[in-house]
């Protein structure tokens, strides 16, 4: 079974962070929710978000130069 | 998107699973580990040093993402309790700013070719710069990623490879109880070899000699990082170096407010710790022998910088011992280099000690000059064999050894250089060196405007060759230190 990981980062670490996670699906077979890669455009997004993380078993909480951003902070 | 409504999402999740929804912190380059913080303190983190690529971090992250253990081959990510390291120094609360430089040093260290080889890294400046807090400050923030952090004094050959031998013991290298050196260090070099993450700090390797046995002994093919820290500013060109230079104005002036203040004392404003910083250059070992000092006798920085104007050279011999992390005092630090060197590069440094402290022209040492008025002079030059080129390769000679810097027309020298140069003359020759400084800047003027050989520039023509704003600058300084020199004269007579 092929593990699933919810990336959870900020605007400005978004390539990094595009780039991991290409990495852990070709390198790794590891599924990654990215909201580039998972999210329609123009669709409604938290329903979305919600049944992304009800699959995932982990979360990565990216951290990059600028701190975590405000959202992350808060969790 | 709102981020806001994205972590309310993730929390409901996180709250929703107990436990068995895993949080990986991943920093990426370049995050401060105070961002952790913020998040689970007592769970492990994933850090990506230099870049992206680090391979070490993405097996980690994998782990983390797997929920298994990251095993052999993967360090804890939080490392300490499986490091093996000989560091002589813990984790300085004190340390401040160097942020670019720490990230510098670490693109340097990770920067790997296909194959695995050691790679070296000279961290180099002038003495007491902060070389070897900074390579403390980096294997204790990077310790996590490295199976061994080890430490070698390298002052001389003879002690790099008793101190590399002595490795065997901090390894746990049953060789430890042989008593051949040379057995040893072949098990320690053996056991590098062997393993590919590890840091080797070579410190204080400030000789040609002591740099070559490094270069000597850690063959390239061993893997592994190597961080050789060293006064000398010259290195391979394939070899990857990092100029360390003084600390910036707010870095430093952060520094001597942080540091009074973890030992509950008030030595005064934001203003009083600038002035002073200035009047010390920046440089680090200056600013801890200072603060120290402050410390210990209660005084605030204004009081410092008084005396400092007064009683220079006192304070520039002053060493609090067991008060700093560094072993001398800021003049001792230096006399080892000076005393190495070559006597026109010492003539040179004795003649640069007057001016302003940046951007000297070069063009004031010029040897024709050093030679013409070399016959009426005390301190004569020319048995030095003085030519362009032998002036060019004492230029040189200076900046290998990172007492100046040097630029295609000027050089630079630190202010606190230049006043441990003019402490260590006599009156007598202060005014002999002084002197020298004085006919070589006018020279330099004389050619300018044209001038004979017979005709002394006046001083109010001087300030009138705007175009040569610099010049005028390093002549205001010399007045400047001449009227000093009368003023102290003066005042050892009527005392």
């Amino acid at each position: 079974m092929s593990a699933y990981v919810f990336l959870s980062h900020s605007t400005a670490d978004k390539p990094a962070v595009e780039e991991l996670a290409r990495r852990l699906r070709e390198k790794e077979g590891i599924e990654a929710w990215l909201d580039k890669w998972n999210l329609i455009p123009g669709a409604s997004w938290q329903p979305a978000i919600e049944d992304a993380l009800q699959e995932c078993e982990s979360c990565a909480v990216f951290i990059g130069s600028e701190g975590l951003g405000p959202w992350q902070r808060k969790r | 998107m709102a981020k806001e409504e994205m972590s309310v999402a993730i929390n409901r999740r996180v709250c929703d699973s107990e436990q068995r929804f895993r949080v990986i912190p991943v920093l990426l380059p370049g995050a401060k580990r105070e961002s952790l913080s913020a998040l689970l303190v007592n769970t492990t983190w994933v850090e990506f040093r230099g870049s992206i690529d680090d391979s070490d971090a993405f097996h980690r992250l994998v782990c983390g993402i797997r929920g298994v253990a990251p095993g052999p081959g993967g360090p804890d990510a939080q490392g300490s309790p499986r490091t093996t390291h000989n560091l002589p120094f813990a984790l300085n609360p004190a340390f401040t700013g160097r942020e670019a430089d720490l990230e510098s040093l670490g693109e340097r260290l990770e920067k790997r070719g296909e194959v695995a080889l050691t790679q070296t890294v000279a961290l180099h400046g002038l003495g007491g710069v902060g070389k070897t807090q900074l390579a403390v400050e980096y294997a204790w923030k990077h310790l996590g990623g490295y199976e061994a952090v080890l430490w070698v004094i390298t002052d001389s050959p003879e002690t790099f490879e008793a101190n590399l031998a002595g490795l065997a013991q901090a390894l746990g290298l049953r060789e430890a109880s042989v008593k051949e050196q040379s057995v040893q260090m072949d098990a320690v070099l053996d056991w590098l070899k062997g393993h590919e993450r590890w840091l080797l700090i070579a410190d204080n390797a400030d000789t040609d000699e002591a740099a070559r046995a490094v270069r000597d002994r850690l063959a390239p093919n061993l893997g592994g990082h190597v961080l050789v820290t060293s006064r000398l500013g010259r290195w391979p060109v394939n070899m990857p170096h990092l100029p360390l230079n003084v600390l910036s104005q707010e870095d430093a002036v952060r520094y001597l407010l942080d540091r009074v203040a973890k030992e509950g004392h008030n030595a005064g404003d934001e203003t009083a710790a600038r002035s002073l910083s200035h009047e010390l250059g920046h440089l680090p070992l200056a600013l801890e022998q200072a603060a120290a000092f402050i410390i210990e006798l209660r005084w605030s920085f204004d009081k410092y910088f008084e005396r400092f104007r007064d009683a220079r050279p006192e304070l520039l011999s002053e060493h609090r011992e067991g008060a700093t992390r560094y072993p001398a005092s800021v003049a001792k630090t230096w006399s080892i280099t000076l005393d190495r060197l070559s006597s026109l590069a010492r003539a040179i440094l004795r003649i640069a000690a007057w001016f302003a402290p940046d951007a000297i022209p070069r063009s004031i040492f010029d040897a024709d000059q050093l030679t013409a008025l070399d016959r009426n002079k005390k301190v004569t030059i020319s048995d030095l064999a003085v030519s362009d080129l032998a002036i060019e390769k004492a230029l040189g000679e200076l900046a290998r050894f990172s007492l100046i810097r040097l630029t295609d027309q000027t050089l630079s020298m630190h202010r606190l250089l230049q006043a441990v140069e003019q402490d260590a003359l006599t009156a007598e020759e202060c005014l002999c060196w002084v002197g020298w400084a004085l006919d070589l800047h006018a020279a330099v003027l004389r050619s300018l405007l044209g001038l004979k050989q017979e005709e002394t520039p006046h001083a109010m023509v001087v300030y009138h060759v705007h175009q040569r704003e610099q010049l005028i600058a390093h002549f205001k300084q010399l007045i400047d230190r001449i009227v000093q020199l009368k003023i102290r004269a003066a005042a050892a007579q009527s005392a």
